[in-house]
């Protein structure tokens, strides 16, 4: 999906959102229950202000010496038994993965969550190199089986309604038709056990990996996760390189926060720690390891003014509250990560001429910045952007104009005051020219002006 | 906190989450509740390598070999945590960790000494990880449809805990 980002068509995807009511309506319901869930969480435990501020030093203790990190990760994860890959953009970590898969003669892959996979497009570049690649959690799965990409990063199929899910397993999996949650995960239960007793490798990303043991940490509720990293004899691990966490006592710190601000829970049902392959005594782990360590933009990222944005641990929490998300789900955002957190990160990994429409995402309300489990301050990083955008001319030439016009009228009120009588004289015109999204949406000029009413 | 405070909140935890969690006193109470936790003619994997294990499944007919072909496995488990109401699964001890995820029901034995407080003492005692760590929380759980909750997607769709304390 990397080759086909659609970022640039902001506008025109997030119109057809809006049109689609199902999607509005599975959105709304979504978006309103995982808010609630996270508040709920939250009131349970006692200062959470401090568990915030204690995650983003954390985070940004990581970001400040990343590279030894990175080094004393892959030394330990070396020692265990793993493999460690360096990869520094997507195609060179498609091709790593591709090449570990053929060199073993493997036919099938069964794959855990991965958006870091989603980022760099892995499943279509193996299923071209003729490995079938199956999605094992239940909302990869589905949308697998639709042909479409993630459009949240906790739940993918956010914006798909019951009636949506049943009717597509009856057509595909050859099923009767149920639109009974239970009944469908008991299906895809089915279909996917005999999918990982199969597998010859398992594909996983991770949430964290730990620098002090070189473990790897990985969040699920489903059990999927547990399977690909263990079950079949070959596992590959693809993260980004800033989900290093120091030491495994920092993990409580994030175990209280991630479920929370993610799904609402007080942990997920599973949790896993992995650490190297199999060793001599042991009934469980993966004979071999690859640990693929993905760059992609992000040395840059920590180099320039906004590498706040590499502290995200990837919650979801910003985009359920998030007025503009809420709105248009994350399909019209045109790549893999949607939302506040999705409209900084796109446009500082792929770069201002192929994301600059995602810029406008944001109403600036903040209420991704309270959200935020380890104080990421999207709202600066957003005003940035726009800045940026400006500066690089991506912006719109009349706003660009205009805007540098309404700075020097209101530095000089005879000026402000003579544009004021001379726009209301000419309103109609001004309407005409600007479009019907610009001035026409906005309401005639009020025939006293709010500062003549002062006195 | 006194130890049974500790195994107090932890089953309070441990049935929030949606797994059940009894205590037991001595070694008959323990092979009872086993007996009433597995349902008649299901297939059972017990690795049987400790006591607790061997006195938890001596009354049961249905043994298997391998958990691949079981229905319930009932295990010792490596640790519990209060603060979450976990229980820990861990590659040690020639343990298969997949036991305590194929079948789709899981009968873990936690020693009521082996429960940790909070996560933070869990992990200090925890200074050189063996391979495959799982904490585990309730049974195996999704929200992927409309979010709403439908148990037992890959792994286990029960989960009992028995505390022993003897």
């Amino acid at each position: 999906m990397s080759e086909e980002q659609t970022s640039l068509n902001f506008r025109a995807n997030s119109a057809a959102s809006i049109a689609d009511l199902s999607l509005r309506a599975a959105m709304k319901n979504a978006t309103d229950t995982f808010g609630t869930r996270r508040t709920a969480a939250f009131s349970a435990i006692p200062d959470v202000e401090a568990l915030r501020d204690k995650a983003s030093a954390i985070r940004m203790s990581v970001l400040d010496n990343l590279p030894a990190y990175l080094e004393e990760f892959a030394s330990n994860a070396t020692s265990a038994g793993a493999t460690v890959h360096r990869a520094h953009d997507a195609k060179s970590a498609r091709e790593l993965i591709g090449a570990i898969l053929k060199e073993r003669g493997v036919k099938m892959a069964a794959k855990g969550k991965s958006m870091v996979s989603e980022e760099i497009g892995l499943n279509a570049h193996l299923e071209a190199a003729g490995v079938e690649v199956v999605e094992t959690d239940l909302g990869e799965y589905i949308i697998q089986l639709e042909g479409e990409t993630p459009s949240h990063i906790i739940v993918p199929a956010i914006h798909k309604n019951r009636q949506q899910v049943g009717r597509l397993f009856a057509d595909r999996l050859g099923v009767p038709y149920s639109e009974d949650p239970q009944v469908l995960t008991k299906v895809a239960r089915k279909v996917m056990r005999e999918k990982f007793l199969a597998a010859d490798a398992g594909i996983s990303g991770a949430n964290f990996a730990i620098a002090e043991s070189g473990s790897l940490v990985l969040f699920t509720n489903e059990g999927n996760g547990r399977m690909v990293t263990s079950v079949p004899p070959l596992h590959i691990a693809i993260l980004s390189v800033e989900k290093i966490l120091p030491k495994l006592d920092d993990l409580p710190t994030f175990i209280r926060l991630l479920p929370r601000s993610a799904t609402g829970q007080a942990i997920t049902s599973y949790l896993s720690l992995i650490t190297g392959t199999r060793k001599e005594g042991e009934a469980t782990g993966a004979q071999e390891l690859h640990i693929v360590l993905l760059d992609n933009g992000r040395s840059e990222m920590l180099a320039g003014g906004s590498r706040e944005m590499l502290k995200c641990i990837r919650c979801g929490a910003c985009m359920n509250v998030c007025p503009v998300y809420r709105t248009v789900g994350g399909h019209a955002y045109g790549w893999t990560y949607p939302g506040p957190m999705g409209m900084v990160l796109t446009t500082l990994l792929t770069g201002m001429e192929k994301s600059y429409p995602l810029v406008d995402a944001s109403t600036l309300c903040g209420a991704c910045v309270d959200v935020c489990p380890v104080r990421i301050p999207l709202v600066e990083l957003i005003l940035k952007l726009r800045e940026r955008r400006n500066k690089e001319g991506f912006s719109d030439v009349r706003e660009r104009l205009g805007m540098r016009f309404l700075g020097y009228a209101v530095k000089n009120p005879a000026v402000f005051f003579w544009m004021e009588r001379v726009s209301r004289l000419f309103w109609p015109l001004i309407q005409k020219i600007s479009g019907k999204n610009v001035a026409g949406r906005l309401p005639d000029p009020s025939p006293r002006p709010f500062h003549r009413r002062m006195p | 906190m006194s130890r049974q405070e500790l195994v107090a909140i932890f089953m309070e935890k441990a049935a929030l989450a949606a797994a059940g969690a009894v205590q037991v006193t001595d070694s008959e109470a323990l092979t009872g509740a086993v007996r009433l936790l597995v349902h008649e003619g299901k297939t059972v994997y017990c690795p049987a390598i400790t006591g607790l294990e061997q006195a938890a499944v001596r009354d049961l007919a249905t043994r298997v070999e391998t958990y691949g072909e079981a229905d319930v496995t009932v295990e010792e488990v490596l640790a519990g945590i209060a603060e979450t109401g976990s229980i820990v699964c861990a590659s040690v001890e020639g343990r298969a960790v997949q036991a305590s995820l194929l079948p789709s029901h899981h009968v873990a034995l936690l020693p009521a000494g082996k429960i940790y407080a909070t996560l933070e003492d869990f992990f200090a005692s925890l200074k050189a990880p063996p391979t495959n760590v799982a904490i585990i929380t309730g049974p195996s759980r999704t929200a992927d449809i409309e979010l709403t909750l439908a148990i037992g997607v890959h792994g286990p769709e029960r989960l009992d805990v028995v505390v022993t304390s003897f």
